[in-house]
């Protein structure tokens, strides 16, 4: 005999006991009780019974499964056994086979933020063709003059200086409007720094200021927005005040800094000697070595250039000088 | 100050921050206009932004002038008392319709235009209703949710607010004007609005001079400008896109253009390229035409006889030091003149008084370049007596029309060196191959390049360069910009608008 019929023949003689016993004539408490416990050992029967014949994908939870058909069996005598009937029925013949997946595989949302919707960032190669190319529409073209606002003003100034001369009004108004922005930006730090530098009595803050001063009027040559004499003058504001402030107090970033604007005055030798100043006060060989392989490159003297750019062979962790250095080295020791 | 008063004009001139208050290319043509026709009697309606913004006039009136009006636009007239009132659904309804039309590029706004302004005129629609209706306030709400990227609503809410400010105070307008046969307005923007209003209103024709494209001069304006706020966050943010609301306020003096192009009947514009532009902005083409400037020759003919034998190196910038001028590129330009020519001077001759932030900058960019002794600030100055003594006339502007100052300059025998805007190129090198060949008036070089300037300055005041400018500058003034042609084709126009032809 199997496990199941042998629990359905316990169920149907617990059952069967269960009404006998509300037919004796005992008191009713006592017929209560012992109605109860038969009906209730029969419902865990009928509960475990009916989990069996659950298809496994339904067996889980365990307790919360046997717990319902318990519940119902118990609450519902008879009628019950109907009803679990139908879910057996239902949940073997009528439901479909449920496949998982480790991965489920879900459709692609649609992304939007806010009003922008799907926006689109352009590289610098991207803005730099389409603005290059006069034959596109002016909406486009607009498109990447806007995004060049992003970028890095060293590298889209010369774009928009460029575009000056466009024949689109639109664009060449745009270009001025963003290059005017940059300059009056700083036109108005220089002023105002000036003015503090003439209030101030303070060493330090003087220092402070002259080298905000120097910084300031490097800009305009760092990203190209001053040209012929105008980049020149910038060139030597630059250097008056970072020579001021040097004299004020030693300063290894001043020093290269000054080396820069030396350096881009074509004062190579003199550049050097600021070089070698920013080294001697400490400061990291890795950030001043390339300058002066630059230097040395400049001055056609390829040995010192090699000589400068090993100092470098195993500390650059910057890939693009890493790769000058590769270039320089090859396989050298 | 009393103006003028009349029953009635022939012609009411719409004037936008211009004549008499401002001076400046535009009011001067103002005025040589109205001095031309003595036989039309003139109202000139004045509309500034503050009260405050504009001192006194800066012309004497012409006798023709019979009734003046001035209105502002902001900041003179306190918005009635609040008190909440449905509003009415069908008007948002015709609203909602216009703005549809405006959204669409390609659309005639003439049929939604006209019924919003029978409303207006029958009082349907008016200040109470936009400020205080609970129809206004879903409207707002529902385009904020519909179309702004800002996530600000107090933002979008306040620049709605004041983007409508003005019509109210041209409704008013357009309600207590005296009777003319002919509204003539010199821009579009709120001039050409108001004069769209009377236009439906009265049913007389609209005469439209534009002199620069001023959607195009708003757009530069709003690019630069740094009030206009935007609230996305980085994520929010496209870099391709401008922030919304400089977008809305684009689209709304761009619609306001195209309001003005549907409902004029006569459209002038100073040069070929710009009535091109009025066309692809939404100008029907069959009413656009060419009118070039002109000047008085008597005027200045006698200058040139009073001028040196030798071309003086004083360059020098006649106009309004405001931006659009870019004062500061001719500033730069002359830190490069100096280094190689140390006799050189600057003179910058026009009112600093319509901007004065932007008058500082170019002061402390004087300052800062060393040039305070080079350059000098004149202020506003009779042109014929500078012309006397300089030796080029410098214009550095980013946008320009067919200045003014050039042909004066010629007249005077005093050859230009401009940016290469507006019609400038055509005016140093001629328009028609007959125009070419009288030779190059001076030279045009790209905009905010100082360098390239300063090199064309130093090479232009060479005798041997200078002296066949100059001779090209008068034949060519001479030939083909004489106010008297200029007073022939507007004789026409104004006929043609008062069914006198």
């Amino acid at each position: 005999m199997t496990l199941v019929t042998k629990l359905t023949l316990a169920v149907v003689s617990l059952e069967s006991a269960a009404l006998a016993v509300l037919d004796q004539d005992i008191a009713v408490s006592a017929q209560l009780i012992e109605y109860i416990t038969l009906h209730g050992v029969a419902s865990g029967l009928i509960a475990y019974l009916a989990r069996l014949f659950l298809p496994a994908v339904y067996r889980q939870p365990k307790w919360a499964v046997l717990g319902l058909f318990f519940l119902f069996s118990f609450l519902i005598p008879f009628l019950a056994g109907f009803i679990i009937a139908a879910i057996i029925i239902t949940t073997r013949f009528f439901t479909k086979p449920a496949i998982y997946y480790p991965f489920s595989k879900i459709a692609l949302p649609k992304f939007t933020l806010g009003g922008a919707g799907i926006r689109q960032t352009l590289g610098e190669g991207a803005v730099h063709a389409r603005l290059n190319t006069p034959s596109l529409s002016t909406d486009i073209r607009m498109k990447a003059l806007l995004s060049a606002n992003a970028m890095s003003s060293r590298y889209s100034i010369p774009m928009l200086k460029t575009l000056l001369g466009d024949e689109a009004d639109d664009l060449r108004l745009l270009a001025y409007g963003m290059l005017d922005n940059r300059e009056k930006t700083l036109n108005a730090l220089i002023h105002e720094v000036l003015k503090k530098l003439r209030d101030s009595t303070n060493a330090d803050l003087q220092h402070l200021y002259q080298k905000q001063l120097a910084e300031l009027y490097w800009t305009f040559a760092y990203e190209n927005l001053a040209e012929g004499d105008m980049l020149n003058y910038m060139l030597k504001q630059a250097e008056h005040y970072a020579r001021a402030a040097l004299e004020i107090k030693k300063d290894g970033d001043l020093w290269i800094l000054l080396a820069q604007i030396l350096a881009r005055q074509a004062l190579r030798s003199e550049s050097s000697a600021a070089f070698e100043q920013a080294l001697a006060l400490g400061m990291p060989a890795v950030r001043i070595q390339p300058y002066l392989a630059e230097l040395a490159f400049l001055e056609n003297d390829f040995l010192q250039v090699r000589a400068h750019l090993k100092a470098l062979r195993n500390a650059s962790e910057d890939p693009q000088t890493a790769h000058i250095v590769k270039f320089w080295l090859g396989s050298r020791p | 100050m009393n103006f003028p008063t009349a029953e009635n004009a022939d012609v009411a001139l719409l004037l936008e921050g211009t004549f008499p208050y401002v001076s400046g290319g535009v009011s001067s043509w103002v005025n040589q206009m109205i001095r031309a026709y003595p036989e039309y009697r003139f109202a000139v309606i004045f509309l500034g932004s503050r009260p405050q913004d504009y001192g006194k006039i800066k012309y004497e009136l012409p006798a023709n002038v019979v009734h003046v009006e001035t209105h502002y636009l902001h900041g003179a007239h306190s918005p009635p008392p609040a008190q909440g009132k449905p509003g009415d659904s069908g008007a948002i309804r015709d609203i909602a319709e216009l703005h549809q039309v405006f959204r669409r590029s390609q659309s005639n706004t003439a049929c939604a235009f006209g019924q919003i302004a029978e409303l207006l005129k029958r009082g349907e629609i008016d200040e109470e209703f936009f400020l205080y209706s609970r129809a206004a306030w879903d409207f707002i709400r529902h385009h904020y949710r519909e179309h702004c990227t800002d996530p600000s609503f107090i933002d979008y809410f306040w620049t709605v607010r004041a983007m409508h400010e003005p019509i109210w105070v041209m409704a008013r307008i357009a309600a207590n004007l005296i009777p003319v046969r002919a509204f003539h307005t010199i821009s579009t923007g709120y001039a050409g609005f108001l004069g769209s209003l009377l236009r439906n209103r009265t049913g007389k024709p609209l005469i439209l001079s534009e002199h620069g494209i001023y959607t195009k001069e708003r757009k530069i304006d709003l690019y630069q400008s740094q009030w206009i706020g935007d609230n996305r966050n980085v994520f929010e943010k496209d870099p391709t896109e401008v922030s919304y609301f400089r977008e809305l306020w684009m689209r709304f003096y761009t619609s306001l253009g195209k309001l003005c192009y549907h409902q004029a009947d006569i459209i002038t514009a100073l040069y070929e390229a710009n009535r091109e532009r009025q066309v692809q902005d939404g100008a029907p083409a069959e009413r656009t035409r060419v009118i070039p400037n002109g000047i008085d020759l008597a005027r200045f003919q006698p200058v040139r006889a009073r001028r040196p034998a030798l071309p003086p190196p004083i360059l020098c910038l006649i106009g309004r030091v405001v931006s659009i001028k870019d004062v500061k590129t001719f500033i730069r330009m002359m830190r490069s003149v100096v280094n190689r020519l140390p006799e050189a001077e600057a003179w910058i001759a026009g009112p600093e008084d319509e901007d004065p932030g932007y008058a500082e900058e170019c002061h402390n960019l004087c300052e800062s370049l060393g040039l305070t002794e080079k350059v000098k600030f004149l202020g506003f100055q009779k042109v014929e007596v500078v012309l006397e003594k300089v030796g080029l006339v410098v214009l550095s502007s980013i946008s320009e029309a067919l200045p003014l100052v050039l042909l004066e300059g010629y007249a005077a025998g005093v050859p230009a060196l401009t940016t290469d805007v507006g019609s400038c190129r055509q005016l140093i090198y001629g328009l028609t191959p007959e125009d070419q060949a009288l030779g190059a008036s001076g030279t045009v070089v790209r905009i905010a390049d100082p360098q390239a300037m300063a090199a064309a300055a130093i090479e232009l005041l060479r005798p041997e360069n200078w002296f066949p400018a100059r001779d090209a500058a008068i034949a060519r003034v001479e030939r083909y910009y004489t106010q008297d042609l200029m007073f022939d084709e507007f004789k026409q126009v104004y006929q043609q608008a008062l069914g006198e032809a």
